[in-house]
């Protein structure tokens, strides 16, 4: 594919456009779906804690299949886990328009496409990461990272709105709609021409060992592992930046709208950081870089201090906290 | 503005990870990274909102403002993150 010489070289890199176009539309899909889930179990059932527990459902395999799975996508090609696991996503969620126009949908067959699409998402993921570098030489590698996270917080921002758009329209559409983003994935997965298999033969060993070998790996490198450590009360803490966002707003009597312009600023922040952040991992040294974002968050928190002073000008209207709580799984 | 620094740092880790990680090693290791974040995101949104509950704003900002100022002195007293070279090589 012949493509301008003035474009950045990750985006003449055919395989890699590939293999992005088509994470971006399934990221897309994923994200309408990820809406659609709790309100259609919503309208289903009225209980906020079984939808609830689809939440859980989706993220546990995570937990509990990451490790297992990790160790497999590194025994087979990573182009076939990634196609039979956006098959396989495919056919989960296009179970759901076709139960519901049976008259058959019910809230157990939401829990089973759920778990499924969990588990086939770690398999999918993996592979893909793993499979990055192969896809993106090591020049192209960071801008290769940044344009992934580019698309991440790109359809995290519009797949929402357009998921509940759909969902007005009919409640099985974003289903529909992310079943066929899954199909587009498969087939630019299948035009990929980079070998993406393994070179040498898988060592005839239990599972269990290969999962030990990478922990001991990851334990033996002094940078990850120090990166690892700090990831964990890292994530503790912004894990529950959404929530109190959402608090200090309110406190600030801000209506779901000015609350749902809050979550789309920073959602904007989110693609102007991956935009910058293939500029400066290739111009700044890690160590650096790591150390201006970790200050900066400090001072960032430390801003929050601020937040639940009363201005004078602020409206006295209470808001509905019904409607600001719809919005806090997204972050 | 917070929201802009997670894909920097994201951006400078993977590509530090891949070009450091052996690629016959490199999906497990990736599945291991990502267990972590997996097992405390919804235990972090539980503790804040228990936090924001029992004690208010002020105090869970506070608690959050104090442990990334540990993890910036943490990761400032790390010779391996403090030294780190670009992050592509």
């Amino acid at each position: 594919m012949n493509l301008p010489r003035h474009l950045p070289a990750t985006w003449r890199n055919r395989d890699f456009l590939l293999s992005w176009g088509g994470q971006a539309l399934s990221g897309l899909g994923s994200s309408m779906s990820g809406l659609a889930f709790p309100l259609l179990i919503l309208a289903l059932t009225h209980s906020p804690a079984l939808a609830g527990t689809a939440g859980m459902l989706h993220a546990a395999p995570f937990a509990l299949l990451g490790p297992f799975v990790g160790a497999l996508v590194d025994r087979w090609d990573a182009r076939r886990v990634m196609l039979w696991a956006d098959a396989g996503r495919a056919i989960a969620l296009g179970s759901i328009p076709l139960a519901w126009l049976m008259g058959h949908l019910s809230l157990g067959q939401l829990y089973v496409v759920t778990t499924v699409e969990g588990s086939l998402l770690v398999c999918f993921h993996t592979a893909h990461v793993a499979a990055l570098p192969r896809l993106a030489p090591a020049e192209q590698l960071a801008a290769a990272s940044a344009q992934e996270e580019s698309a991440y917080y790109a359809t995290a921002l519009v797949g929402p709105p357009i998921g509940g758009a759909l969902f007005s329209l009919g409640r099985v559409l974003p289903f529909l709609a992310d079943a066929l983003s899954f199909v587009l994935s498969v087939v630019s997965l299948l035009l990929l021409r980079t070998d993406l298999g393994r070179h040498e033969e898988a060592p005839a060993v239990p599972l269990w060992a290969d999962v030990r070998e990478g922990v001991a790996w990851l334990w033996r490198s002094p940078l990850l592992r120090a990166l690892a450590l700090l990831d964990i009360p890292e994530t503790l803490v912004t894990s529950g930046l959404g929530l109190l966002v959402v608090v200090l707003a309110q406190r600030q009597h801000a209506g779901p709208a000015a609350i749902g312009a809050v979550f789309a600023v920073a959602g904007c922040g989110g693609v102007v950081g991956a935009v910058a952040s293939a500029w400066l991992s290739q111009r700044l040294c890690l160590g650096p870089l790591l150390l201006a974002v970790r200050w900066t968050a400090v001072l960032l928190w430390t801003l929050y201090l601020l937040a639940p002073i009363r201005w004078p000008w602020a409206p006295s209207r209470r808001c509905s906290t019904r409607s600001t709580q719809s919005r806090m799984w997204r972050w | 503005m917070l929201y802009a620094l997670n894909p920097v740092k994201n951006v400078a880790v993977v590509s530090a990870a891949m070009s450091r990680i052996p690629e016959r090693l490199r999906a497990r290791v990736v599945a291991l990274w990502d267990l972590l974040p997996a097992l405390t995101t919804s235990l972090g949104a539980a503790l804040m909102g228990l936090a924001l509950q029992y004690a208010g704003p002020s105090a869970a900002v506070l608690a959050a403002a104090a442990i990334m100022l540990l993890l910036a002195l943490a990761a400032t007293g790390t010779a391996a993150i403090r030294d780190a070279p670009l992050a592509g090589g």
